[in-house]
């Protein structure tokens, strides 16, 4: 049931319905039992998989928690210096229950990401004819996989108790509207919210139908279109000669499809999940009105960033062995810049891993070193760019410089796109077929219309692009748009809500049964 | 301890008024780049081992937070 149609819909409205009208005790198991039907709609062969990661996050937890609790016990009888023994002796020991978690869920992960990329590639390589797997890829393996193991890590750390009742720990883990894409939510962040019970509020209500309808828009008006032109360009380039700045157009909008696609199905769940009282933890914040590309990352899917340098950078870069390379590289290379290699390495790491979370292709690998070098050398060269503001007289905290920095990091991650668009061989293809034509006049001689898209329907989309980065200019301000609209009189505001209801009805492409596309990050 | 903490802070990135800042991580002011350099700092300082657990934002919000965490974990 894919939450762009138009049975989802009716799912939310029935469920709703029920959350607030069956007594209050019963919330929580409700949203299970919705989790498990949405779950079970795509399929049953698949619920074996999130079956085993909820039963041994389960039990790895509640023996990391017997562990904290010894521990905690003896330190208390215990003084100075012992203290630290005792956390280290039992941190030995304790660290293989998370060793066990992670084997157990990314081995799951990885077998039915990664095998059949790995059996193609032996066989391309070896000439051999190994059988692929073929293994069903259950809908949001990766953002409850990582949930989960950041769940028993949080256990570790004794930052969090563990969850004793398995079926309030199935809900963190299953629950279904963070299950399609996110976002990664840390247990301490919602499980309260999750378990606790809600009383009905009708502008929580409004508040979340209308950034419900906010996403809906995003998705099935801009980035349903969007995708049409992108195909076309993308996949039939060699064939219909499509050059120069066709390609260059199919770049920059690829940047806004994926970011109207991904930001739009953040905004149904995260409205679905308010209506209920439940925040769900943002995933974006304006990401086109960054600086930098390391300010991109920490706008742009923000929870699988957070995971990231919490679970990964962080202990990578104060593992003992890259402490040694920190010190050695200080000795050798001064404090300023030797420092950074540390870091920087483990930067490049984790960016590795963000490329190749991104799919199951090689093709992600320069991805995720492209990023990595991006933000290492941001950081490395920060002194040197900073001497040639200088030379040319570039105040830091003036408006051009603004604009332009923000414009700078905006191509950066359109350039991206080469990378994650097309197959290597094709991805060489597109960038000479960039630069073979000079062809600024496809923008007024209508060849943008033959692209799968009509004129009206153009512009349609040209149209709510702008709207869309002329909200997200408003949030950049710090202004709260729903809030904006909500002190209105009831003749403004009805307006502005029919407007865009009739605006989704009237432009939203959906095809028969009301079911759009999939989303691109469903897939991972 | 809080002066040589203040030290390391202006040693990684100047320009911010850490005594009154409360919220450097949330806010986004030290980046994960300058929490390692910090944390590399404060390890040689004080001779402690400041792990990955204790890398969350409420120990690195405050500079008093930041002492407290170094006590703790003398």
């Amino acid at each position: 049931m894919s939450i762009v149609s138009l049975k989802f819909i009716c799912f939310a409205i029935v469920l709703v319905a029920l959350f607030f009208l069956l007594p209050k005790k019963c919330q929580w198991v409700i949203l299970l039992l919705a989790s498990a039907a949405f779950y079970l709609s795509f399929g049953w062969k698949s619920c074996w998989y999130i079956l085993v990661t909820i039963i041994s996050q389960f039990f790895l937890a509640l023996a990391l928690e017997r562990r904290n609790t010894e521990m905690k016990a003896r330190m208390d009888k215990a003084e100075g210096k012992q203290k630290k023994e005792i956390k280290k002796q039992f941190a030995k020991h304790k660290k293989w229950y998370v060793v066990l978690s992670v084997l157990i869920n990314l081995g799951i992960l990885i077998a039915l990401k990664y095998a059949d990329l790995a059996i193609g590639s032996i066989n391309q390589r070896f000439g051999t004819t190994l059988a692929t797997l073929d293994l069903l890829l259950p809908i949001g393996l990766s953002y409850y996989t990582f949930k989960s193991i950041g769940y028993v890590i949080d256990v570790y750390r004794g930052r969090i108790p563990a969850q004793k009742n398995i079926f309030k720990l199935a809900l963190y883990i299953g629950y279904f509207p963070a299950l399609v894409q996110g976002p990664i939510d840390r247990y301490e962040d919602v499980a309260e919210q999750l378990f606790a019970e809600h009383k009905f509020d009708y502008d929580r209500l409004c508040f979340g139908a209308q950034r419900m309808l906010w996403g809906y828009m995003k998705k099935l008006i801009i980035a349903e279109r969007a995708t049409i032109i992108i195909n076309t360009v993308q996949y039939n380039f060699t064939t219909a000669g499509y050059e120069g700045f066709t390609i260059l157009f199919m770049m920059f909008l690829a940047s806004f499809r994926i970011y109207a696609d991904f930001s739009g199905g953040m905004d149904i769940v995260i409205g679905l999940s308010e209506i209920f009282g439940i925040k769900l933890t943002e995933n974006f914040e304006q990401p086109f009105f960054s600086t930098s590309i390391s300010e991109y990352w920490q706008r742009w899917h923000i929870t699988l960033g957070a995971w990231m340098r919490t679970y990964v950078f962080y202990p990578l870069s104060l593992s003992q062995s890259f402490s040694k390379l920190g010190r050695k590289c200080r000795q050798k290379l001064g404090d300023s810049y030797g420092k950074q290699i540390a870091p920087s390495l483990a930067s490049f790491i984790t960016f590795f891993l963000v490329g190749m979370w991104h799919g199951a292709g090689w093709a992600y690998v320069p991805f995720g070193i492209f990023n990595a070098i991006l933000v290492a050398s941001s950081t490395l060269l920060e002194d040197f760019y900073a001497s040639c503001r200088t030379k040319f007289k570039i105040e830091d905290d003036s408006k051009g410089w603004h604009v332009f920095q923000v414009l700078r990091t905006f191509i950066i991650v359109t350039l991206g796109n080469y990378l994650i668009l097309t197959k290597e061989p094709d991805m060489i293809g597109l960038i000479m077929a960039t630069f073979s034509r000079f062809n600024p006049w496809i923008f007024v001689n209508g060849s943008l219309y033959t692209l799968g898209v009509d004129q009206k329907n153009f512009w349609v989309m040209i149209i709510f692009i702008v709207i869309l980065m002329v909200s997200d200019f408003i949030k950049e301000k710090g202004v709260h748009i729903r809030q904006a609209i909500a002190r209105q009189n009831i003749a403004v505001r009805w307006c502005v809500y029919l407007a865009a209801i009739f605006a989704l009805v009237i432009f939203g492409m959906y095809g028969p049964g009301f079911d759009a596309a999939s989303f691109i990050y469903e897939r991972f | 301890m809080k002066e040589k903490v203040l030290a390391i802070l202006n040693g990684v990135k100047k320009g911010v008024d850490y005594e009154h800042a409360t919220a450097l991580i949330d806010d986004g002011i030290l980046d994960s780049f300058d929490i390692i350099s910090v944390v590399s700092d404060l390890n040689d300082e004080f001779d402690v081992d400041i792990s990955a657990d204790e890398l969350e934002p409420e120990n690195f919000n405050t500079v008093d937070a930041i002492v407290a965490l170094i006590k703790s974990l003398q």
